[in-house]
């Protein structure tokens, strides 16, 4: 039996005491916006999740690279887990905001660019995971993945970019946009948003660690699977 | 913005989405990994007899 190192079980630990500790920073101790109320505060993790959505992509173009530079399996199985996780995370971060946008916008759904281009970004993505599952040949994938990783990637700029490329109804959170539109924010708030980024970065190196131990060991057992056909 | 909605309920409606989904995520997590780990557990058996 594979056993996972014991230095993941401590990141796990970690993981879960950050997790529990920002979860009782957004309930406890944040104060609510006068204006929008307790639904503000689905900012924090709305905005991390979008985050983690955006770093795991970047990580596949990276590794995408990496793989064509190298042409190491290791390369590959990092490209594919970060666009699972980053998926999920966008996903995350587009149903969270919708709850978010209903009692503010009053509309749980609006065709604003960011809003826009985050869908598309997340198509596609899910067309990346439709390329892998329709080739074959593990060499092939891996290449054609690697590649499909570095182009689509540049949805992810034009996606963080398009509150300050178009006329936008979405918060700018960092920076101010140019109608000066930034979140107005004191510093127990921007502390607790500090706070969560980090500890959803640590929980997205925690997924990524167990995701590529995942495609490790399911490229073990499919070799193994092959074997034991070939001695029928 | 309509004042009269208490946002407080779609605050827990947000967060009670996120836990899940992201709980949802480990959970696959670790019931593909005890599936691999059955089938190669269930593989090197077979391969020892042979």
């Amino acid at each position: 039996m594979m056993k996972q190192s014991k230095w993941l079980t401590v990141l796990d630990v970690i993981t879960g005491l950050l997790f529990l500790t920002a979860l009782c920073l957004v309930f406890f101790f944040t104060p609510e916006d006068a204006m929008m109320g307790a639904v503000q505060k689905v900012f924090y993790f709305h905005v991390s999740s979008a985050w983690v959505g955006m770093l795991a992509f970047f990580l596949s173009a990276i590794s995408g690279a990496g793989y064509l530079i190298k042409h190491n399996r290791i390369w590959d199985h990092v490209s594919e887990s970060a666009v699972e996780i980053g998926l999920v995370f966008s996903v995350i971060g587009i149903i969270s905001g919708s709850i978010w946008a209903k009692p503010i916008w009053n509309t749980w759904w609006t065709w604003d660019p960011r809003l826009t281009t985050t869908a598309i970004m997340v198509l596609i993505y899910l067309a990346y995971r439709m390329l892998r599952s329709g080739v074959d040949d593990p060499d092939r994938k891996a290449r054609y993945a690697a590649i499909y990783a570095i182009v689509g990637f540049l949805s992810v700029p034009f996606t963080f970019f398009s509150i300050r490329l178009f006329r936008t109804i979405h918060p700018v959170v960092i920076g101010l946009s140019e109608s000066g539109g930034g979140l107005n924010m004191d510093t127990v708030m921007v502390r607790t948003l500090v706070f969560c980024l980090c500890t959803f970065t640590v929980l997205f190196c925690t997924f990524l660690w167990h995701r590529i131990n995942l495609a490790q060991l399911t490229e073990t057992v499919d070799e193994l699977r092959f074997m034991s056909e070939e001695d029928k | 913005m309509d004042q009269s909605v208490n946002t407080g309920n779609y605050f827990v409606a947000g967060y009670v989405v996120i836990l899940v989904l992201i709980l949802a995520y480990a959970a696959s997590l670790f019931v593909r990994w005890k599936k691999l780990q059955a089938e190669w557990d269930r593989l090197i058996e077979r391969k020892k007899l042979h």
